[in-house]
Parts: structure tokens; sequence; C-alpha cells
């Protein structure tokens, strides 16, 4: 038999709040396989959760463009001292330089707080995304020395 | 998530919140917090003791809510211990506008001296 080696966990997800807490529940079982202490897992929990919500509320702004698909890809790759996770959609996408500052003199109450959540919790965000080309946010949380 | 609501000596209305609250379960606490700001109601005591997980669009709930008690004359209260979500109030700054406390007793206690402080002020201006 052929041994696969497997480094990259992937999950797809419908793009349906429902489907948030299998995306959080994979995230804390990697997690926990990855090293991370309880605390960074409920951090990474949030992170990826926010990711999700993101991508459920701004991707798909358009429902007639239905030829799009509405998957959210998540991939966990377990790295030498932490995990990378990488959460993808094919949506709307936009530029991450328009992306408003957060004021937390007058915390938003409709939203806005998911990325800046997202940047805090976790140890690296990148976030590749452009019109009309989708969102890439690959984040990764290292296990404490 | 489990809700159950009540109100509390005619005055108070208390949501306690159990399991995980996020974009998906949160819809049923957003809508009835929203309606009972509507219909006047201006003193909530949010308890939290049993929330697992929250996430932003609950923040974004609780942080209305807050406001609109606040606007009416009224507070909003939260009752919660959970370093997990502790720490999410403490990063977004709004562990002072949702008046947090680590018990029920203490949230409540903080609600009833507001409640009392604007009874005699609405009954000394009368």
């Amino acid at each position: 038999m052929v041994k696969v080696e497997v480094e990259t966990i992937e999950l797809k997800i419908p793009c349906d709040p429902k489907y948030i807490a299998v995306a959080r529940l994979v995230a804390a079982g990697v997690g926990a396989r990855s090293g991370l202490t309880v605390d960074d897992i409920d951090d990474l929990k949030v992170a990826v959760s926010e990711a999700c919500t993101n991508v459920i509320d701004h991707a798909f702004p358009d429902p007639e463009k239905t030829e799009q698909s509405t998957a959210i890809s998540l991939r966990f790759t377990p790295r030498e001292k932490g995990l990378e996770v990488e959460i993808e959609d094919y949506g709307a996408g936009f530029d991450p330089d328009q992306l408003p500052e957060l004021e937390l003199s007058e915390p938003p109450v409709n939203g806005g707080l998911g990325l800046y959540l997202i940047s805090q919790l976790t140890d690296e965000v990148d976030i590749q995304s452009a019109p009309d080309s989708g969102t890439k946010v690959i984040m990764i949380k290292r296990v404490a020395e | 998530m489990e809700m159950k609501s009540r109100v509390e000596d005619d005055w108070l209305m208390v949501f306690q919140l159990e399991g995980e609250i996020d974009a998906d379960t949160g819809r049923p606490f957003n809508d009835a917090l929203a309606e009972a700001c509507e219909g006047g109601q201006q003193w909530f005591l949010i308890d939290l003791l049993e929330t697992e997980y929250l996430d932003s669009v609950a923040l974004g709930t609780l942080l209305g809510g807050a406001k609109q008690a606040d606007k009416l004359g009224g507070m909003l209260t939260v009752a919660c211990d959970r370093p997990n979500l502790l720490k999410l109030f403490e990063l977004t700054g709004v562990k002072e506008l949702l008046n947090v406390q680590e018990t029920a007793s203490a949230a409540r206690s903080l609600l009833e001296q507001a409640y009392t402080a604007a009874t005699q002020s609405q009954d000394g201006g009368a």
C-alpha cells in the first residue's frame, strides 16, 4: 500500500452560518493536535469563525451571480511551531487597502470587529484579495514558547 | 444556543444565554433584545455565565442594546466570568460600556443602584 503523507487538512463548507460551528470544531481539533494550548485554541476558534462570518456577510453581495462558487475552503497546515489556517472564498473580493481603520473609542454596533479580532488573536495575518477575485485570509497561531 | 428571558420585579429584563452564540444561533437573542428596546425596556441583565462562545455579531448586539438602554436613561449589564469571553470584551474595549461583572448578583446590584438613583431623581423632579 502506498503511504500518503497528509500535511494539510482541508474542509469545504457551504456559505451558510449554520456551518460556522463545524469550522470551529475542526479548528479546535487540529489546533489541539498541533500543540496549541486551550487558550490559544479559544483564540483560533474566534479567528476562524470571524473569517467565515466575513465571507458569509460580504463575499456574495449579488445573489444573481450564480456562476460563482459559494463554498468556503479552509486549509489547516501544522507548521513547526504552530498552525497555519487559510480561509478562501471565490466571491466579490475587495481592495484590502480600502478597509476602514477601526476606531475602538467608538466600537461598531453593526459589524466591523471581525478582522480586528483576527489580527489580535493570531500571530500573523495576511489578506489576499482583489475586486472580483475572491479573498484568501491566511493566519498563523504559534505554539507558546 | 439556549435563551431564557424574563422580567423581574416589573422593571428588569433578564436574558440567560447558554452555549455558543454566533452568526447562526445569535439571531433569536438579537431580535429579542431589539424588540425589548423598541418596546421601551431600558434595564437589562445579560447572563453569560453559561455562554461558551460569543462572536463579534453578538458583541455588536450587546453594544447596540447597551447604547439604546443608555439613551433611554437605563442600563445594560453583563454577567460573565469566562476568560475567553472576558478577553474579547477587553480586546474590543467594550468591558466598561457593557458594565461587565463576574457574577449575576454583582450585575444585579449595579442595576439596582442605577435604577434606584433614576427613580429617585424622577420622583424628585415630579
